[in-house]
């Protein structure tokens, strides 16, 4: 009752946020009722709600036959931890680097550039990435045979793609996340560094006694918020810059790229949910718990 | 004992010279690494086909040609429509989404507001858990009818993180007393809002726009499953189609006539053509960037102090 009436001397608050609940409902609530996809044999004609149900049948082929589940979880989990782990050593060596750096209007020049890659489009970059290793004519393969080696399929050979795909994350994404740390690195106390300098401490030894481990919170709460996306995957780097080639996807196809796969070649709808439900969920309970985590770490960090 | 200082900081300048040095060599070749990849694309655009043929990609063409931006001129309508309807949906999702979402983060950062709190847990349970893009495909196909139309593109445009940096901004920057004077002036929540809290949030409104503005230009997944016309089709499905055509048409050489396989190949782009095209949709988010770096910086270390 007090709600109602505050509330109602609050309506126009209420109406100002009317659009954004309404957005929200449409696009993001009533498509979660449309996992009950995974439960249901799906016909195109009958829509998702008159669908029949047949219960644990598409998790039963996912999980069952063939080791779809296990590639597409393996995949998605594995280059998320590759992931992860290059790219914050990357942007704290980057983050510490600029930060050292004495000649501060060449350093604001290096850092625009090194964001740069993160503004480019995944269709441009598997663009580049092409002319990089495309058979005979590809910089890569001319190097090879410039040296005196043989032609290298790449879009061929399923094992050298990890390090590719971790270079290309790499590229895109240290530059802009490395503003993150270099902030943090803005607002630590100098006095620390004069007093370091009074009892005699050598550069290196500021920053392995003092940076590092003031870095250390930010790694450890970006790390774990990161973990609450283990499940998701950039689409554009697995399906676009491998081009999706057959012969690529033991390594590199995630749980992503084949969902948008089988609605693009509209197949298969029945596991397809079943895949999608599984990520929904995994990531629903990496969500809470890595949440849980940082609230007990830094709790004005958590998101509840 | 001021000598004795200025002489440890001297010698330590000293040293410091050679590690500066390679320091700033290494920051300079990774920034040069990042940098390069996109010259490439540059340099493709303006070589001749014939040397790319023989001497593959390379930063030093032994042939300059102007033909692949020849072809895009010629390439014509089709591009004109994409880059319009990727104008379109840029400007107006971003606009869209910005009002949406700051009015919301100004509701919400209001504390005589009770239902805040109900409203504040829908917005960041879309954070813990999501139907998937399975469902929202077909939900949005099937029950709204947004195949092949371009609000499919523009709407879904609330995102929980862009709103809780939005609120935070207000909270931290808009002084309570600054409305609270207003109301006593006798302005409503709507006048406050637009008159005086949206113009304050200009760095922050600045800053997600901007990430808002490339996330939409740069989209291809959405266009991809969504959109099959070509008069709605935006830069980044154009670039994949023709990308597939060529595909197709390299793959079923032998099925088409000779004749008419030398007519296609005449009027599909080469190597230097796509990239030609590439650069065009690259083109504009380049230019904008430099002009927007300091606010999304700024945004971004804001959004992160707090969630």
């Amino acid at each position: 009752m007090k709600l109602l009436k505050n509330t109602w001397k609050n309506r126009s608050l209420l109406v100002m946020s009317l659009p954004a609940v309404i957005l929200l409902i449409l696009f993001h609530y009533v498509p979660m009722f449309g996992l009950v996809l995974a439960f249901k044999r799906y016909n195109f004609s009958l829509g998702i709600w008159n669908s029949p149900w047949c219960g644990l049948q598409n998790f039963k082929y996912l999980f069952m036959v063939g080791n779809t589940a296990w590639r597409l979880t393996r995949n998605t989990v594995g280059y998320f931890l590759l992931f992860t782990l290059v790219n914050t050593t990357g942007e704290v060596f980057l983050a510490i680097g600029i930060n050292e750096m004495v000649c501060k209007r060449l350093a604001k020049y290096f850092q625009s550039a090194m964001i740069l890659p993160t503004f480019i489009s995944y269709i441009a970059v598997s663009f580049i990435v092409y002319a990089f290793l495309k058979n005979e004519t590809g910089i890569l393969n001319r190097m090879l045979t410039g040296m005196g080696f043989s032609n290298y399929s790449f879009y061929l050979k399923p094992k050298v793609w990890p390090a590719i795909l971790t270079i290309v994350k790499a590229w895109k994404g240290i530059g802009y996340g490395s503003v993150l740390y270099l902030s943090v690195l803005a607002g630590i106390d100098q006095e620390l560094y004069e007093a370091a300098d009074i009892d005699g401490a050598g550069r290196w030894q500021k920053i392995r006694y003092i940076t590092l481990p003031l870095l250390v919170p930010m790694i450890v709460i970006m790390t774990l918020l990161g973990l609450g996306n283990i499940m998701h995957s950039d689409t554009g780097l697995f399906y676009q810059v491998t081009k999706n080639v057959g012969a690529l996807k033991s390594t590199t196809q995630v749980i992503d790229s084949y969902v948008l796969d089988a609605i693009a070649n509209s197949t298969d709808y029945g596991m397809t949910a079943a895949a999608t439900f599984y990520q929904s969920i995994v990531g629903f309970i990496m969500v809470i718990g890595t949440n849980l985590a940082v609230r007990r770490i830094s709790p004005e960090n958590s998101l509840f | 004992m001021s000598t004795k200082q200025q002489i440890a900081t001297k010698s330590n300048r000293t040293k410091m010279t050679a590690g500066q040095y390679s320091l700033t060599g290494f920051m300079g070749l990774y920034a040069a690494a990042c940098l390069l990849p996109i010259l490439l694309v540059l340099v493709v655009s303006f070589s001749s086909d014939q040397s790319i043929q023989q001497k593959g990609f390379s930063f030093f063409p032994e042939e300059w040609s102007l033909k692949a931006w020849q072809y895009v001129l010629g390439y014509g309508r089709q591009l004109l429509v994409s880059y319009g309807v990727t104008i379109w949906i840029t400007v107006a999702s971003t606009v869209i989404g910005l009002i949406v979402m700051s009015m919301f983060s100004y509701a919400l950062s209001r504390s005589c507001f009770s239902l805040r709190r109900q409203l504040s847990f829908l917005l960041l349970f879309t954070m813990l858990f999501s139907g998937g893009q399975l469902s929202q495909y077909l939900v949005e196909t099937t029950i709204y009818g947004l195949k092949d139309s371009l609000w499919a593109l523009i709407l879904p445009g609330v995102s929980a993180m862009h709103v809780i940096i939005m609120r935070t901004y207000i909270q931290g920057n808009v002084p309570e007393s600054v409305i609270e004077s207003a109301k006593i002036d006798g302005a409503r929540e709507y006048r406050i809002f637009w008159q005086i809290v949206f113009p304050m949030m200009k760095p922050t409104l600045a800053s997600i726009g901007f990430m808002k503005a490339v996330g939409v230009w740069n989209d291809w997944q959405k266009a991809y499953l969504y959109i099959s016309s070509p008069s709605k089709t935006p830069l980044q499905l154009l670039l994949i189609r023709i990308e597939k055509s060529i595909e197709f048409l390299l793959q079923n050489s032998e099925q088409i006539p000779a004749a008419e396989y030398m007519l296609l190949q005449q009027n599909m782009p080469q190597e230097s053509g796509r990239m030609a095209i590439l650069l065009t949709a690259l083109g504009p988010i380049m230019i904008a960037y430099p002009f927007f770096q300091k606010y999304f910086v700024k945004g971004l270390t804001v959004g992160a102090v707090k969630g």
